[in-house]
C-alpha cells in the first residue's frame, strides 16, 4: 500500500497536487543535487514524446514507454526488476506516441501473496486496458482477456462521403493519459485524433472493474440509455466530446472529475447536438456507480478553439465559513475555477461577458463566454507592437498580418478566408501538465504557455486542392493533415489550418517572447505572488539554432511542475532542455541540470529508505523539437559522513 | 543581391583589385541599404493603409534616400542613415522601452548597418571622413554599452527575479533600479 513519501497517482495522490511532503532538499541544499541512476527504456519512437510521469510505490518505481511497454525498477539504484511488453502495433501511434502514466491499484479481497494482489494498470495506444502483477509484470489473468480489456469495442467512425461506418482506425483513437480510479473503478478516457472528420470515434467515457476487467458503465453524451455496450452493430456515438487527459477521483464521494474535450471537428460546431455543447470544454463529476453526471461546470460556450485539457486539483479551500472541499480547473485559455467538489457551484465570482460575435458560423457563437474572477493566466490582449521578428522587415510583416487578422481578444471566432488570432492558443495558458498546489503554505504554482495560434478556415474544395485528408482515406498517405496543424474536418462544410505558436518561415514567432512562464497564486485570495518567464533560450534561435543565451527568455512549456515541503519546485517542461529548481518564495532559480533530450514531462519526489529523490523522463517531443531520449534520471543528494 | 553587384571583369592584378572593390564598398551598402528602404517602404505604406504604424513607411523612404546618396558616393548618405537609426530609436524607445527581447528586431540590424555605414565613411568623404568615422565609432561604442548596461536594469519582460542581472542588483543595492511590479 501506498504510503508518505511514494508517488502512488499520475499527480501524486488521488487529489492530484503535485505535492510532496518531503523535506531534505531544501533551497538551502539544493546546488548539491546529483544525478543518482539513470533508466534507459530503449524506446523511442519516431513520433517520440514519451511524457512520463512514473509512479512510486513501496520500494518501486512503475512506469510506461511511449510504446506502452510497462516497467518496474528498484527505486534505490533504478535497476529494472521487469519489463513487460504488451505488443502494440506501430500503426497505432496517434499524433504522439505519449504514455503518461499509469495506475497502481491494490485489490482489498485479495489474500496474502495472491498473484496481482497489487497491479499496476495502464491504458494503451490501441486502445486495451491492461492490467500486470506489481511484483512479476505478468498479466493479471483475473482481469479481462489474459489481463487485458478491449476498449476498441464499440468505437466506429462515419466516411462522409460513403456514409459507411468502419472499426475504428489504428491511430485515430488512442490513451496516452493515465487511468482513474475510484471505489475500485478504473475511469478511462481516449484521445481522439484531431483535425479528422467530424463523425470521428467516439468520446464515450468508460468505467472497468479493477479487479476483472469487466465493463462496468459507459457515459455516452448522445445515447444517455446506453449504459454498457451499444446495441448490436451499432457504435458509441460518434464525434462527441472526449477526455484525452486525466481527470481526478474523489473517493469519498464517489465522484471522477472529467475534464472534457470538444466534438470530433473542433473548429466547426453547427453538426453538435445540445448534449455535446452542454458538455464540451465542461468539467464533470461522474457518479463512479451509475456512470451518469452528477454536476457539470462549463469553462467555454460552444468551444470552437480546441481549448480545456489540464488535471483537475483537489483542494481544501478556505471561505468565510471554513474549509470546503474543493475543485482546481486551469484551463487552455487561461482562467482557473474553483468549484465546490459536491456541486460543481464556483466559489468566488465568475462573469458571464460578451464575446466577439460572427466569424463562419454567426449564429452558433454564444454572446457571454465566463470569466473566472478568481484568477487568469491570461495575459493583456496582444496589440500591433506585440509583434516580434529577427529584423524590421519580419516585424513589419507581422505587423501587416496582425492587421489583415481578425483579432477581438479572446474567444474572436474562427473566419472562413480570413485568419482569427486565437491568443491564448491550444498549447495554452494550463495544458496536460496542469498545475501543482502546496496545501500547507497555500500556493498554487503555475507553468503556462503565452503564444497565439494563426487559424483560417477553409473551404472543402480547397481542402481537397491543399491535400487535407482524414486518417483512413485512401488519398491521405502522405497527406498535409495533421492533429497539431492543418485538419480535413471531413463532414463538416471547412476544414482548418492552424499555425501553432503563429511562426514565420524562419521558425521566430510573430509575437515578442516570453512564450511560456511560470508564477505562484496564492490559492486563497487568486493574487499572483510572482510571476516569471520561464525557459531559457539557450536551445532556441531562429531557423531551430541554438542561440547558447543563458536568459530566461520564457519559451513553450510542457509537463508540469511539483513542489515540496522543502520549498522548492522542481520542473523541467520548457525546450531548453534543462530540469530545475525554483524557490517556491520567491520564484529564484536555485539549480539546474541539462538533461539529455526535452524534459517534456512532470517530475515527481519520492523518498526511499530515508533519502528524497527528485526523477524525471527526459523523453523529448516531436513538436516541441526538443531532442528525443528514454532516460528516465534520478537526483538526490550525496550522502553525508 | 551582392553577386550581381559583385560581378565584373576579372583584375589582373591583386592591389589594384583590392582598390576597385574598396571603393565600390559604399555603392554596394547603398545598394542594400536602398533595398531594404524600398521594401520597408512598400510594405510600411501598405501597413499604413490597413492603419498600423507609420514607422515603416517612413523609415523606409528615409533609408531611400540614405542609399541613394550612398550610391552616388556622397557624405549625405551617411548623415541621413544616422538620422534613420534615431528616429528608429525614438520610436523603439517609446513602443517598448527597454525591454531587450523586444528591441532585438527594431534596433539589432539597423545598429549592424550603422557601423558598415560609418566604416565607409572615409570612402564617402576623404577630406573628413576618417575622422567622421572615428567620433562615429566612439558613439556606436557608447550607445552599445549604454544598452548594455541599461536594459539589464530597466527591461520590463516580466515581473520576474532577473537572477542573471548582477549589474541590476548591484545597482539596487544603491536604490536606482526600476521597480518591480
Amino acid at each position: 500500500m501506498p504510503t508518505k513519501g511514494d508517488w502512488s497517482a499520475y499527480g501524486g495522490g488521488q487529489g492530484a497536487q503535485r505535492y510532496s511532503e518531503l523535506t531534505q532538499i531544501t533551497p538551502a541544499n539544493v546546488r548539491n543535487l546529483k544525478r543518482v541512476w539513470t533508466f534507459n527504456t530503449g524506446d523511442i519512437p519516431k513520433k517520440y514524446g514519451s511524457e512520463l510521469t512514473p509512479l512510486k510505490v513501496g520500494n518501486v518505481i512503475y512506469g510506461c514507454t511511449p510504446m506502452n511497454k510497462l516497467f518496474a525498477l528498484n527505486a534505490t539504484t533504478g535497476e529494472k526488476l521487469w519489463m513487460y511488453d504488451p505488443q502494440v502495433p506501430i500503426s497505432w501511434v496517434p499524433y504522439t506516441a505519449a504514455c503518461r502514466g499509469v495506475a497502481f491499484y491494490s485489490n482489498p479481497k485479495a489474500t496474502a501473496g495472491q498473484a496481482c494482489a497489487e497491479r499496476i494498470i495502464e491504458g494503451t495506444l490501441d486502445m486495451r486496458l491492461i492490467a500486470v502483477d506489481a511484483k512479476s509484470g505478468q498479466p493479471c489473468q483475473d482481469f479481462g482477456q489474459n489481463g487485458a480489456a478491449d476498449l476498441k469495442v464499440g468505437l466506429a467512425q462515419k466516411d462522409s462521403d460513403t456514409g459507411t461506418v468502419t472499426p475504428v482506425i489504428p491511430g485515430t483513437a488512442a490513451i496516452t493519459s493515465a487511468p482513474v480510479i475510484v471505489q475500485g473503478v478504473i475511469v478511462s478516457g481516449h484521445q481522439v485524433l484531431d483535425g479528422q472528420r467530424r463523425w470521428a470515434a467516439s468520446g464515450v467515457i468508460r468505467g472497468y472493474d479493477a479487479v476483472t476487467g469487466e465493463l462496468r458503465f459507459a457515459w455516452d453524451i448522445n445515447q444517455p440509455e446506453v449504459t454498457k455496450l451499444p446495441p448490436e452493430g451499432k457504435p458509441y456515438s460518434m464525434g462527441t466530446p472526449n477526455m484525452w487527459t486525466t481527470g481526478a477521483g474523489d473517493e469519498r464521494l464517489g465522484l471522477v472529475y472529467l475534464p472534457m474535450g470538444n466534438s470530433a471537428g473542433d473548429y466547426y460546431t453547427s453538426l453538435r447536438s445540445d448534449e455535446e455543447k452542454k458538455y464540451s470544454s465542461a468539467l464533470v463529476a461522474l457518479d463512479v456507480k451509475t456512470g451518469k453526471p452528477r454536476w457539470v461546470f462549463q469553462t467555454v460556450h460552444n468551444d470552437v478553439w480546441d481549448y480545456l485539457g489540464s488535471q483537475p486539483t483537489l483542494i481544501e479551500f478556505p471561505t468565510d465559513s471554513g474549509k470546503v472541499p474543493a475543485i482546481l480547473l486551469p484551463t487552455k485559455h487561461g482562467d482557473m475555477f474553483v468549484l465546490d467538489r459536491a456541486t460543481g457551484k464556483p466559489l468566488h465570482q465568475v462573469d458571464e461577458v460578451a464575446v466577439p460575435q460572427g466569424g463562419a458560423e454567426p449564429g452558433q457563437r454564444s454572446p457571454t463566454q465566463p470569466f473566472s474572477r478568481y484568477h487568469t493566466l491570461r495575459k493583456p490582449d496582444l496589440v500591433e507592437r506585440d509583434m516580434w521578428g529577427i529584423s524590421p522587415i519580419d516585424q513589419m510583416i507581422c505587423r501587416i498580418n496582425f492587421n489583415r487578422a481578425r483579432y477581438d481578444g479572446p474567444f474572436t471566432p474562427p473566419e472562413l478566408g480570413r485568419r482569427n488570432i486565437e491568443y491564448p492558443g491550444y498549447n495554452g495558458g494550463s495544458d496536460w501538465g496542469s498545475v501543482a498546489v502546496d496545501p500547507h503554505r497555500g500556493v498554487i504554482i503555475a507553468n503556462y504557455n503565452d503564444m497565439p495560434n494563426y487559424d483560417v478556415l477553409v473551404t472543402r474544395k480547397e481542402a481537397d486542392e491543399m491535400g487535407l485528408f482524414p486518417a483512413g482515406d485512401p488519398r491521405a498517405a502522405g497527406s498535409a493533415s495533421s492533429a497539431e496543424g492543418a485538419g480535413a474536418q471531413t463532414g463538416t462544410p471547412y476544414g482548418i489550418l492552424v499555425n501553432a505558436g503563429w511562426q514565420m518561415p524562419t521558425g521566430v514567432l510573430c509575437t515578442r517572447p516570453p512564450y511560456g512562464g511560470i508564477r505562484a497564486i496564492d490559492l486563497a485570495t487568486g493574487k499572483t505572488l510572482w510571476d516569471r518567464p520561464f525557459g531559457s533560450a539557450r536551445r532556441n534561435g531562429p531557423f531551430g539554432m541554438p542561440t547558447f543565451i543563458p536568459l530566461e527568455i520564457g519559451t513553450p512549456n510542457n509537463g508540469g511542475p511539483v513542489v515540496t515541503a522543502g520549498g522548492l519546485i522542481f520542473i523541467a517542461a520548457a525546450t531548453d532542455d534543462l530540469i530545475k529548481a525554483i524557490d517556491i518564495k520567491t520564484g529564484e532559480i536555485l539549480w539546474s541540470d541539462v538533461l539529455p533530450a526535452g524534459g517534456q514531462a512532470t517530475p515527481i519526489v519520492y523518498e526511499q529508505d530515508g533519502k528524497e529523490y527528485v526523477v524525471i523522463m527526459a523523453g523529448g517531443h516531436h513538436f516541441m523539437m526538443t531532442p528525443p531520449g528514454d532516460a528516465l534520471i534520478a537526483y538526490a543528494l550525496p550522502d553525508t559522513k | 543581391m551582392t553577386s550581381t553587384i559583385q560581378a565584373g571583369p576579372a583584375p589582373t592584378a591583386w592591389t589594384s583589385a583590392s582598390q576597385k572593390y574598396l571603393t565600390r564598398l559604399p555603392a554596394l551598402l547603398g545598394a542594400l541599404v536602398a533595398l531594404l528602404g524600398l521594401i520597408l517602404a512598400a510594405g510600411g505604406a501598405y501597413l499604413a493603409l490597413l492603419g498600423g504604424s507609420l514607422y515603416y513607411v517612413l523609415v523606409g523612404a528615409m533609408l531611400l534616400a540614405a542609399g541613394y546618396f550612398m550610391i552616388k558616393g556622397r557624405i549625405a548618405g551617411f548623415y541621413t542613415y544616422v538620422a534613420a537609426f534615431a528616429f528608429t530609436c525614438v520610436w523603439a524607445f517609446w513602443e517598448v522601452g527597454l525591454s531587450g527581447w523586444q528591441l532585438i528586431p527594431r534596433l539589432v540590424g539597423p545598429f549592424v548597418l550603422l557601423v558598415l555605414a560609418t566604416l565607409v565613411t572615409p570612402l564617402l568623404d576623404q577630406m573628413t571622413g576618417r575622422r567622421t568615422r572615428n567620433w562615429g565609432l566612439v558613439g556606436i561604442a557608447v550607445f552599445a554599452a549604454a544598452l548594455a548596461i541599461l536594459i539589464p536594469i530597466f527591461s520590463t519582460s516580466g515581473s520576474a527575479p532577473t537572477a542573471t542581472s548582477t549589474s541590476r542588483r548591484f545597482l539596487c543595492r544603491f536604490r536606482v533600479c526600476a521597480h518591480e511590479r
